[in-house]
């Protein structure tokens, strides 16, 4: 029994270890490719010592020894960051709180406004994966969502006009989010900031992103990475409901 | 002369580039974000080999 017991703590303290490194290294891709990157170069190093290649394994074992060295040194931010992070509960957790009839209205009808007077918008629904990182950079708002109020944040000039607005459920959770942008070469080169930068968020996360383009007033949704024209309110509706259920 | 070596430095690079066009990191790491339970799961699977070879084996 004892025995036992003990498999079970060792299993438990192991698992919060490798679940800890696979955050960590899956946190971002940048940190993802890096990990790639070595592995690869440790694989390459044990190649050539088997294959007993004299030049390429003595240069590549050189570089192995400084190999972690380089690696906390490129990778220090996101090392403090996954620290800082790691028993920190997210608040919203797996349960998705998916907006009322009412919040889906005010949306639309905040969307159709702005784009009637171009003004750029860029409006993020939360569904499952947190968006709490980006949320915890920007303006905390927690105040319910209002045609009104969202008018209000991207009307030019004001302080919170650039960037980005969460929605959690029927709250606005907070304004002047800012995201990565993405890289993606599926579409037109001359694509704004403020288009990559939904595609960035709905690449990372299973959220669905409202763009108001500055130029020409049109809407676009992006979910998956995909960007979806829709010009008229019932359009726009549709989407949030099926997003919305 | 120089189009030449240009050319053996592109053929000696090309699998590497293509290999990195693929992009499959940035696919599990994007997988990884939507499906939290995805990093649980291999977690499991990791500690399940670990125990069966040191306690088991």
């Amino acid at each position: 029994m004892k025995d036992w017991l003990m498999i079970l703590l060792d299993g438990y303290i192991v698992w919060m270890i490798v679940f800890f490194l696979l955050s960590f290294f899956l946190s971002s891709k940048r940190v993802f490719r890096m990990l790639l990157f070595i592995l690869f170069l440790y694989v390459v190093t044990w190649g050539a010592e088997q294959l007993e290649l004299v030049i390429s394994a003595t240069i590549l074992g050189y570089i192995k020894e400084w190999i972690p060295l380089i690696f906390v040194v490129i990778l220090s931010p996101d090392i403090r960051k996954s620290f800082e992070s790691a028993f920190v509960i997210d608040s919203k957790r797996d349960v998705a709180t998916m907006g009322s009839a009412e919040t889906k209205q005010h949306i639309v009808e905040a969307v159709t406004y702005l784009s009637s007077q171009n003004i750029g918008a860029l409006i993020t629904v939360e569904k499952h994966s947190s968006l709490d990182q980006y949320a915890e950079r920007a303006i905390q708002m927690n105040s319910q969502v209002s045609k009104e109020l969202l008018i209000n944040i991207f009307t030019p000039l004001t302080p919170l006009h650039d960037g980005a607005v969460i929605i959690r459920g029927d709250t606005i959770r907070c304004a002047g989010a800012y995201y990565v942008l993405s890289e993606t070469t599926k579409y037109d080169k001359t694509m704004g900031s403020r288009h990559r930068a939904a595609l960035g968020i709905s690449e990372v996360s299973d959220s669905l992103t409202i763009v108001v383009s500055e130029e020409t007033g049109t809407i676009s949704i992006v979910i998956e990475g995909i960007m979806l024209k829709a010009n008229d309110k019932e359009k726009i509706y549709e989407y949030l409901n099926m997003f919305m259920k | 002369m120089r189009k030449i070596i240009v050319q053996i430095g592109s053929f000696i690079l090309d699998p590497i580039r293509k290999f990195g066009q693929l992009k499959f990191s940035d696919r599990i790491v994007s997988f990884s974000n939507k499906n939290p339970w995805f990093k649980m799961l291999i977690a499991f699977m990791v500690v399940g080999v670990l125990v069966v070879m040191v306690y088991v084996l």
